[in-house]
């Protein structure tokens, strides 16, 4: 490995820690724990309580009896539903002020006059806001999925495991957006505004047909009929790809602009 | 090997010209002042030093290696200290420095014993292990001369760094400064033109983008400022009607000192605070004195206080830049 590579993985490593530690000790990973622990424990509730909910309404014994009996299919549509709601923009709000805090405060300047290359701080700032991200995801869909196995044990959703993957893969392309927005604006919210745009925009996109089967937001509805068993993984694939490749173009013009942008 | 070179930097910002082509050499080793007032360009020069800045033109090279914004390569042996630095507030001293060590490629097995040495040096070393959002602003300056030090940079950058110091911290930061002739080539900015006097080898005088003058305290104080004399009277009134008379008795002076000396030197005019007077004189302090004297005494105003003022780099700094 050349000196300089080594360097680079040395100094991506050392900003990787920083964050993490910035993560703990500022108690934005125990918020984003807190929350997704209430999501993850949310799915497999609602699914259970609804009938009940529905009883205990005046007029609700005949509605809770046209309704069928609730199985795992409900709570884990409840827990995509939340994922790709709150699940997204919680995180997404945490963390935009992930590239754009650094540079309004000038913490980059010291370490940007002691050699780092600002691309270094774009790499460690996605991996570190994927790393939170996919831990979150994963410590709710860990709590969704014991529960649904103790309320529900039907045996409706075989998958769970492959159905998470377009919700990741969504993450990937996600983050890196929020990454870019948060590289353009001086401020959280002007990042966090730009993400958002970013996934309206792919959201009016997914209305033509011809459009869909690439774009980024179609794996957001992509879990379920997975979870069933009804579709095949590599049905989802060319979004797959345009995520991966629109997360790295977004990471490259985030480097672009922070290596132009004056700290 | 010049430790710094720049030349014929030119900047523009905001539509306005901020380096008109500036040109600035640091031998290895030396202590270099950069004087000027605010907007002279000081800082934008600092920030084009450092690769935070681009020039529209001109070139910056630090021991021999380009300067290029964005990419800072040639930062690697490169110390910053701003006037009011800014860090990642959760982590502890220790961890900062740490990383800033990691990050200007210092080997691993040196990083801590480097850290033990700038912490001591700053004294910081008992709140190592603190975390730097619980500091206080010296703290946080002392922290940021610790940063800039680690390593043993070739070259130093400090803009403005006793901005935010007590004087005790002021004092210690000069001495720390002192000790380090010699070690590493400094570059600093103040206002505060004694640190300048104090500390420098050579002092560059930075004026609307351009280095009108450079040189040692010294040679600057002698080949521009003028000695004045500091007369204080018991009352306002005194000094207002001993002014003139005064002036008038060292302008005679210093056409006899000029018609000897075959030379007039430009004179800043004298001036008046409350109950004191203050005038530039040239030729022998005990002539102009006298002369001074001899009126003031005739007019039957006696003087309370009679005070030879050295020149020094405030005087300076109001010929050149004025």
């Amino acid at each position: 490995m050349s000196t300089s590579i080594r360097q680079t993985a040395r100094t991506t490593v050392t900003l990787l820690a920083v964050e993490a530690k910035t993560a703990w000790r500022s108690k934005r990973l125990l918020i984003l724990a807190a929350v997704f622990v209430l999501l993850g424990f949310a799915g497999p509730l609602a699914a259970k309580l609804t009938p009940a909910i529905l009883q205990s309404a005046p007029g609700g014994a005949q509605l809770a009896r046209l309704i069928p009996e609730p199985d795992s299919l409900d709570s884990w549509a409840q827990f995509y539903k939340s994922m790709t709601q709150l699940g997204i923009y919680m995180p997404a709000i945490i963390l935009s002020g992930m590239v754009s805090h650094d540079v309004s405060s000038g913490a980059l300047v010291n370490l940007v006059a002691k050699g780092l290359p600002r691309p270094t701080v774009i790499a460690a700032k996605y991996l570190s806001a994927l790393v939170q991200w996919a831990l979150s995801i994963t410590l709710a869909f860990s709590i969704t999925w014991g529960y649904t196995l103790y309320y529900f044990p039907d045996g409706h959703g075989p998958h769970p495991l492959t159905a998470l993957a377009p919700l990741l893969a969504f993450g990937f392309f996600f983050m890196a957006a929020l990454v870019l927005g948060s590289a353009l604006a001086r401020s959280n919210h002007a990042a966090l505004l730009t993400a958002v745009i970013v996934q309206v925009a792919l959201m009016a996109l997914n209305t033509l047909d011809r459009v869909k089967r690439y774009n980024p937001v179609s794996l957001l509805s992509g879990s379920m009929p997975l979870l069933k068993g009804d579709e095949d993984l590599c049905r989802l694939a060319p979004a797959f790809l345009v995520s991966l490749v629109a997360a790295a173009a977004c990471l490259t013009f985030s480097a672009l602009i922070l290596s132009r942008k004056r700290l | 090997m010049k430790a710094l070179e720049i030349h014929d930097l030119v900047k523009h910002y905001q539509g306005k010209r901020v380096l008109h082509g500036l040109n600035l050499e640091l031998e290895p080793g030396e202590i270099y002042g950069l004087v000027g007032p605010n907007g002279a360009g000081k800082t934008t020069t600092m920030r084009i030093i450092l690769g935070l800045d681009h020039a529209d033109s001109g070139s910056v090279l630090i021991a021999g290696q380009q300067v290029h914004f964005g990419s800072a390569a040639a930062n690697r042996h490169v110390g910053f200290l701003s006037d009011v630095p800014a860090f990642y507030d959760y982590l502890t001293a220790e961890e900062y420095l740490s990383a800033c060590g990691s990050i200007a490629g210092t080997p691993a097995s040196a990083i801590s014993g480097q850290v033990q040495e700038v912490t001591g040096i700053v004294g910081l070393h008992s709140a190592r292990k603190r975390l730097i959002r619980g500091f206080s602003r010296g703290m946080r300056q002392r922290l940021g001369i610790a940063q800039a030090l680690l390593g043993s940079p070739k070259l130093l950058i400090c803009d403005e760094p006793t901005s935010a110091l007590d004087p005790k911290g002021r004092h210690d930061f000069l001495t720390l400064l002192d000790g380090l002739r010699g070690s590493m080539t400094v570059l600093l900015s103040t206002h505060i033109l004694s640190d300048m006097e104090r500390l420098c080898d050579r002092v560059g005088f930075l004026n609307r983008g351009r280095l009108v003058e450079e040189g040692s305290p010294e040679t600057l104080e002698s080949a521009y400022a003028q000695p004045r004399l500091r007369i204080g009277f018991a009352g306002a009134d005194q000094a207002e009607m001993a002014l003139p008379l005064a002036a008038e008795a060292l302008q005679r002076q210093a056409r006899q000192y000029a018609r000897d000396a075959e030379t007039l030197h430009p004179r800043p005019g004298a001036g008046r605070t409350g109950s004191e007077i203050n005038l530039p004189y040239s030729g022998p302090y005990e002539q102009a004195a006298g002369e001074v004297l001899r009126i003031l005494l005739s007019a039957r105003l006696t003087p309370i206080s009679f005070e030879q003022v050295s020149p020094n780099l405030d005087d300076v700094f109001m010929e050149v830049v004025g």
